[in-house]
């Protein structure tokens, strides 16, 4: 009997999260919405009813109907077909961009933290210059000179997101850092990489997450705002955002082209909040049971 | 007494003059200001006093894990087993601490790392101080050094949360006992826990501390304490050690005026007495420690002589030295 319990208990960290997140009903949720969106945008090319570029000016402006479930847009195009092959891109931007920018970030917050002093302030008025530029506006120039396209909007968005993620952390390490459990774990000679990996990171990470799935919804809202200025994804390519920005003009007289576009959106940043929540409680000990 | 004597003779543990400061808001913090102790093997030194007095910095500078930013050792040697541990490569260093030496944090509450098991932090020490790497042995001697603290070897797999102060500070003593130390620093091991469970874990630390022949540094500013675990006793003020004895010598003829006023401050049993009698006054801003003696503004028997030069240790009997130059007449006072 023992040795059951031995057992049980002995799984490793990582299997302790995974069955901490499957007992989280919203959290599972979410990962079905998030999982379901992937594949479809995977498997989009062979399940579109339509090419997502193909117009049809017969049907402009076109209601919800059997043929064309999310109506068609201001050319006539499919915009549940649209929808479904633009997951590929917002999705993936999304994500993308936010990983990005959180390993850059995450890094350089974790050194100002950890070390503090001349390393800290050298950093962070760095970081100051950056951050007096509006995000907007930094991302715009850096898309400008990279030129459009998905690999660069990638790069513009992550590049816009490290400054933010960075501050974010270091604020947390400060604050963590002032705990004796840190230097009890000087006092048995952890090395500084050690400390920073295995002690406080893992206790800085929820607000990070948080901010990172947050940061997600963003970042496909943002990289719309690119495209909408002729940087970023360019059309036909139907990304989300892009359609979104596109469609204002005729929201008095076709709300479908907005709300479809828009729904897309609200319903990924939900679900990965959702993921992002349970993510959080599962990662934290004293939440667990 | 020749030079070879001096290196032969050599306690275990001397601390030579050692100054620390820190830096804070473009002041400087004299923290500790040239102190000097010695401790021998398998024995017990009480480092007492007031909350700043310089104690945690005392231990820390031993370990050398001071912030690495805003303090600094200024001057004076730390001798472990004939080295200078000041002088010592960082790589030196690094197989002392927790190994050779170790600490016993003053919070428990927040001396363990709350998303890691207690197991594993235990586990941690000894895998870093083993040139083997076999996790289920590391495994296996922490979940022995649980057992040795009184904990089933079960709760391995808990997490801090889950225990209650006595358990975490147990488990504190675990990690701190591990690697069978030779020199355990203990900052005010039971400060943070209620009187029952106080007296266990004193209990446990004096047992260990026998049992492997560990010199240990007790701080704490509770008298109790020392009389309990300790052999000698420096009583620090201002980050000077203003008397320094047996614990005998101390409590029978306590002579600096602060010691006086500390066992004033504890309640006679005997006594029909109903309030503490704390010294009036506050110790001194570290910032702006005043010449001569530390303690003049708040001394009943202070002179001019006083504050003019820093005090030197008298000594009043064998092996019990006073920082105080009016010892005589403060003896009188007393009588
Ligand atoms: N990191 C720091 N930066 C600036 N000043 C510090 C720092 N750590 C300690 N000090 C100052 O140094 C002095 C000695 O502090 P220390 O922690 O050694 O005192 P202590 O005797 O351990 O007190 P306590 O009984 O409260 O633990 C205090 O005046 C304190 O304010
Ligand atoms: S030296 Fe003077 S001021 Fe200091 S403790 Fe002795 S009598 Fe008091
Ligand atoms: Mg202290």
């Amino acid at each position: 009997m023992p040795k059951t319990i031995e057992k049980a208990k002995k799984q490793s960290e990582f299997v302790r999260i995974i069955k901490q997140m499957s007992k989280n009903k919203m959290a599972m949720l979410g990962l079905a919405i998030l999982s379901a969106e992937i594949i479809l945008a995977i498997l989009s090319p062979y399940i579109i009813p339509y090419d997502y570029s193909h117009m049809d000016m017969v049907n402009t402006f076109a209601k919800p109907s059997f043929q064309h479930p999310f109506g068609c847009d201001d050319m006539g195009r499919d915009i549940f077909s649209r929808i479904l092959y633009g997951a590929r891109y917002s999705i993936s931007i999304g994500i993308i961009a936010v990983g990005i920018g959180t390993f850059f970030g995450c890094t350089i917050g974790a050194t100002a933290g950890y070390f503090g002093g001349q390393v800290d302030n050298v950093i962070m008025r760095f970081l100051d210059v950056i951050q007096a530029i509006p995000g907007m506006l930094l991302m715009i120039v850096i898309s400008a000179v990279l030129g459009p396209g998905y690999f660069n909007t990638i790069i513009a968005l992550s590049i816009g997101s490290i400054s933010g993620m960075a501050r974010l952390l270091r604020a947390q390490m400060l604050k963590e850092r002032e705990n004796e459990y840190i230097e009890a774990a000087q006092s048995i000679n952890c090395s500084k990489f050690r400390i920073i990996v295995s002690h406080l990171l893992p206790n800085c990470i929820s607000p990070m997450i948080v901010s990172a799935t947050m940061g997600v919804a963003q970042t496909i809202t943002v990289a719309a705002g690119l495209s909408f200025i002729g940087l970023g994804v360019q059309p036909p390519t139907p990304e989300w955002g892009a359609m979104l920005s596109a469609a204002r003009q005729f929201i008095r007289q076709a709300p479908h082209l907005v709300y479809f576009p828009g729904l897309a959106i609200a319903v990924t940043v939900l679900a990965l909040n959702l993921l992002g929540d349970g993510l959080r409680d599962a990662l934290d000990p004293k939440l667990k049971n | 007494m020749s030079k070879k004597d001096i290196n032969t003779n050599m306690p275990f543990l001397s601390i030579k003059d050692l100054r620390v400061e820190y830096k804070s808001d473009g002041q400087i913090v004299h923290a500790v200001n040239d102190v000097s102790l010695q401790l021998e093997r398998g024995k017990t030194l009480g480092l007492v006093g007031e909350t700043g007095a310089g104690k945690t910095t005392i231990a820390k500078s031993i370990l050398r894990i001071l912030p690495d930013v805003g303090s600094r050792i200024v001057n004076g040697e730390i001798h472990l087993d004939g080295e200078n541990l000041l002088k010592l490569p960082e790589t030196e260093m690094r197989k002392i601490r927790g190994n050779k030496v170790s600490m016993i944090f003053q919070d428990p509450m927040t001396a363990l790392n709350p998303v890691l098991r207690v197991g594993d932090q235990i586990a941690e020490v000894v895998r870093l101080h083993s040139d083997s790497n076999n996790s289920a042995e590391h495994e296996k001697r922490a979940k022995e050094m649980l057992e040795i603290v009184g904990i089933p070897a079960e709760r391995y797999y808990a997490y801090p949360h889950q225990f209650s102060g006595g358990m975490k500070q147990r488990v504190v003593i675990a990690i701190a006992l591990a690697c069978n130390p030779d020199l355990l620093l203990a900052d005010e091991p039971t400060t943070a826990l209620d009187v029952t469970i106080q007296a266990q874990v004193l209990d446990l630390i004096a047992e260990l501390r026998n049992k492997y022949n560990t010199a240990m540094l007790l701080i704490t500013h509770d008298m109790g304490v020392v009389a309990q675990v300790c052999d000698n006793v420096a009583v620090i003020y201002a980050g000077n050690i203003i008397e320094y004895g047996s614990k005998e010598q101390i409590f029978r003829h306590p002579s600096h005026p602060y010691t006086i006023g500390l066992f004033g401050a504890i309640p006679d049993m005997n006594e029909d007495e109903e309030w503490l009698h704390p010294i009036e006054g506050l110790p001194p801003d570290p910032t702006d420690l005043p010449q001569g003696c530390s303690f003049a503004p708040r001394c009943k028997f202070v002179t001019d002589a006083c504050c003019k030069e820093s005090i030197s240790m008298y000594k009043t009997e064998d092996g019990h030295d006073c920082r105080c130059c009016r010892i005589a007449a403060v003896k009188k006072g007393e009588d």
